[in-house]
């Protein structure tokens, strides 16, 4: 079921007003069958995958409780191996087999594995590591085992953040489980204004940059440098909306019963450094990664090359977690070269502390230049369906500067042609001064929310202009979110 | 308390922005021009000898001018592409209501055109363009036959909805900026005219699988009876015509179950009936664009072969 569509606007009303009816005793089994409802709209027969991880979790999580010494280590093991084993199975069984056929290939050994006809289990990776971060907690003696099976269930099933997040913490999650949570109109109204905000980015923003992005990114050869510098562009911000659209949408419809997710995004595109990116971007997954994978191979109190070597291998596997394809372990990979080389820049190059504010404007402002354009770089490799096909769109991005603005001086071009009037982009002026101006919203809504949240930044401002800003984004949304498009989620496929 | 007032207030006012939306957008909607549909069914005061409604085999397949310089007539092609029976319906409901008017019209109806419209077309009842016109009892009654009872009271009762669902449709820039109507469709009289060069992979014969019966969908029946009822209330000649099939694909078919069930309602309402379905002149592969499309040269057969077997039957 997805968030933005008719079944989901019935699926909600219909959960959130039982939530509120049911007696607090009973909330839980409610809870747990309407996620299970949930997840079958995708698959149902995958719903016993999900059970089966939940009751080895779940004996494991008691069972480390329990005993002492080793035996909670090999418990922790095979928690951990189960969870991974799944993974591992359903999303990169086929990527191995595939990729050693083609080394079978490659010394000409006529032999060949058969793949696999299988379908990755919707949202297997969150519901995964949320799973695996209960037993670490537990076994860390940060968390007390869950005695309670239904609760449990809940706490790996939960709807909002099934299939795509934000990735839980157990101290975080299931205590609240337990609370009793009375109808709130203050948090009713936030998490609707939450919601409307998530749908905006989502239908509004990332679903009317898709078709863009889809054409040029499909037939590359087909466009100017610029034409895929500026859909590079586009899916930046069609990638943050889709998946923070999805992220605010979780939160809100959690937080109208009384059931706070964590923050997953903060104003990305306006950090200034790829650390600082990290820390705005899919905060569940990076401080998951922190938390269960850096800090354990040592963290920042390890000698420069082992802490190049761990951040690079943290990074891989980020990649390879999002897919199995050799793209996102370049895209990982990317990301890793990229804050080994910051951090190897803030160490040997002496920092000149810039006094002058009208400076340090110029400079965080460029600082944020150079990290959205790297980043944008590899998104190339996030896109794209293969590695050929990345190194191509690469370099044409890395080139579209210089060649356009030679283009313009030497061909006299109109200045939008090459982006719009292109075969196949059916995007008029009227439609690029639209999207622009989405974008310059996005802007000024990730400018506040660099500092605070969006909603209580508004929620201090006086009542015409917070119902005014509502009122104009309900009317935007139905006039401009492309509900025919019916495009999933692109975290979906994770 | 307060601020459930406050929340009540907010809706109150999204209600009648919603509501604004709406009455701006319906205003617009019905004087616009947005593709051949949206055209028959806004236009007013036409005054033709005959019109033929159907679905993209007589928007392809039929050639008014043609026919025009052949019976000295005046008609238009009212016809368009994916329209099942319903909208056939709906589209001469609307075109007669707004002061339009012809004596005669001419139907097309094929057997595999009384299958369920979900088997026969993509998209079974194009609901989005009579979205304008909710409200009016007659397609109120066909919207709740065709769509699902949830969804057409949402459309009815939340404003703007409907055209927020379908704003691909009618997006803003076609409200604010509407374009000219077209003068290809205008000049051809709603014919629009297909390549002689035949699509990629046809011949490919699509019907095997299907067994010999099909059930006929009695909605369809229903549908081609009001038309009836609504050309015999407005005096208009009624007749019902088949064009021409892609043989290969229709004897293997072979759906005798639903050539008798249309034989029967035309017999039993003493219908005048034109059958080209499986005429031998229609054997040639050079005449046709696809499995169910005459190209621009089949077409003009076809016209002229229709133009002379209705000659005496069309009222003047």
């Amino acid at each position: 079921m997805l968030f933005n569509s008719f079944e989901f606007l019935v699926f909600f009303i219909i959960v959130t007003g039982l939530y509120f009816l049911l007696p607090h005793k009973f909330r839980w089994a409610m809870l747990l069958i309407a996620s299970c409802i949930f997840y079958m709209f995708f698959v149902p027969i995958y719903i016993l995958i999900l059970f089966a991880t939940i009751i080895i979790d779940y004996f494991a999580g008691i069972y480390i409780e329990k005993f002492e010494g080793k035996k909670r280590k090999y418990l922790l093991v095979v928690s951990l191996i189960s969870n991974i084993g799944i993974l591992a199975f359903f999303k990169y069984f086929n990527f191995f087999i595939d990729n050693l056929n083609s080394i079978f290939q490659a010394v000409n050994w006529n032999y060949s594995l058969t793949l696999l006809s299988i379908i990755l289990p919707i949202g297997l990776s969150f519901h995964t590591f949320q799973a695996m971060s209960y037993t670490i907690e537990v076994y860390r003696g940060n968390q007390k085992a869950e005695k309670h099976f239904g609760i449990y269930a809940l706490y790996v099933m939960y709807y909002p953040q099934l299939v795509a997040g934000p990735i839980e913490r157990p101290q975080n999650l299931l205590n609240q489980f337990h609370s009793k949570h009375k109808f709130d109109p203050y948090l009713f109204s936030n998490g609707l204004k939450q919601m409307l905000i998530g749908l905006f980015k989502k239908m509004v923003i990332a679903d009317n940059l898709a078709p863009y992005v889809n054409t040029v990114y499909d037939n590359p050869g087909n466009f100017e440098p610029i034409t895929i510098f500026v859909a590079t562009v586009f899916f930046a911000f069609q990638i943050y909306c889709d998946f923070s659209g999805y992220s605010d949408i979780a939160i809100g419809a959690s937080r109208i019963m009384g059931i706070e997710l964590m923050q997953n995004f903060k104003a990305p595109y306006r950090a200034i450094s790829i650390s600082d990116f990290w820390s705005r971007w899919h905060i569940s997954l990076s401080t998951w990664f922190k938390d269960y994978l850096y800090i354990p191979l040592g963290g920042n109190r390890v000698k420069l090359a082992r802490l190049c070597f761990n951040l690079f291998l943290v990074f891989m596997v980020s990649g390879f977690w999002h897919g199995a394809n050799w793209t996102f372990v370049i895209w990982g990979a990317l990301h890793g070269f990229y804050t080994i080389a910051e951090i190897l820049i803030n160490r040997y190059i002496n920092k000149n502390e810039v006094q002058n504010i009208k400076l340090n404007f110029l400079i965080t402002g460029l600082k944020r230049v150079v990290v959205f354009y790297l980043v944008c770089f590899a998104w190339i490799f996030f896109r794209a369906e293969s590695v050929s096909k990345a190194i191509f769109i690469a370099k044409e991005y890395l080139i579209a500067i210089p060649s356009y603005l030679h283009h313009l001086t030497q061909k006299g071009y109109l200045w939008l042609e090459p982006l719009i009037f292109k075969k196949d982009i059916r995007l008029n002026f009227i439609d690029f001064a639209l999207l622009g101006l989405a974008l310059v919203a996005l802007f000024y809504i990730n400018k506040v929310e660099y500092k605070t949240k969006f909603i209580s930044y508004l929620d201090s401002k006086p009542l015409v202009l917070k119902w005014g800003f509502y009122q104009v984004l309900i009317l935007l949304f139905f006039v401009f979110a492309a509900f025919h498009s019916k495009q999933e989620f692109i975290y979906f496929q994770f | 308390m307060k601020i459930f007032i406050k929340i009540f207030i907010f809706f109150c006012i999204t209600y009648i922005g919603l509501f604004a939306l709406n009455f701006f957008y319906e205003k617009k909607v019905k004087s616009i021009y947005i593709e051949k549909p949206s055209y028959i069914i806004s236009c007013s005061n036409k005054n033709y000898d005959y019109v033929v409604g159907g679905s993209s085999r007589v928007h392809n397949n039929f050639n008014a001018n043609l026919f025009d310089s052949l019976t000295n007539l005046n008609g238009f092609n009212i016809g368009y592409e994916g329209s099942a029976m319903a909208q056939n319906y709906l589209t001469l409901y609307l075109f007669l209501k707004n002061g339009n008017t012809t004596k005669n019209y001419l139907q097309q109806v094929e057997d595999n055109f009384l299958m369920d419209p979900k088997v026969a077309f993509t998209y079974p009842f194009q609901d989005y363009f009579f979205m304008p016109y909710i409200g009016d009892q007659t397609v109120d009654d066909c919207y709740k036959r065709n769509v699902p009872l949830i969804k057409f009271y949402l459309w009815k009762y939340v404003p703007f909805l409907k055209y927020a669902e379908f704003n691909n449709y009618y997006g803003l820039k076609k409200i604010v900026s509407p374009t000219k109507v077209d003068s290809d469709m205008l000049k051809f009289k709603g014919y629009d005219k297909l390549d002689v060069k035949q699509k990629d992979g046809f011949p490919a014969p699509r019907y095997d699988e299907i067994n010999n019966t099909v059930a006929v969908d009695e909605s369809n029946i229903y549908y081609l009876n009001k038309i009836r009822e609504l050309c015999l209330n407005s005096h208009i000649n009624f007749i019902i015509y088949s064009s021409p099939l892609y043989q290969k694909s229709y004897l293997a078919y072979k759906p005798k179950n639903l050539h008798s069930a249309l034989m029967k309602f035309i017999i039993s309402n003493n219908i005048k009936y034109f059958n080209f379905m499986v005429t031998p002149t229609y054997l040639k592969d050079s005449l046709f664009y696809d499995e169910t499309h005459l190209n621009s040269i089949g077409t003009n057969l076809f016209t002229t072969q229709l133009a002379d077997s209705l000659k005496e039957n069309l009222k003047k």
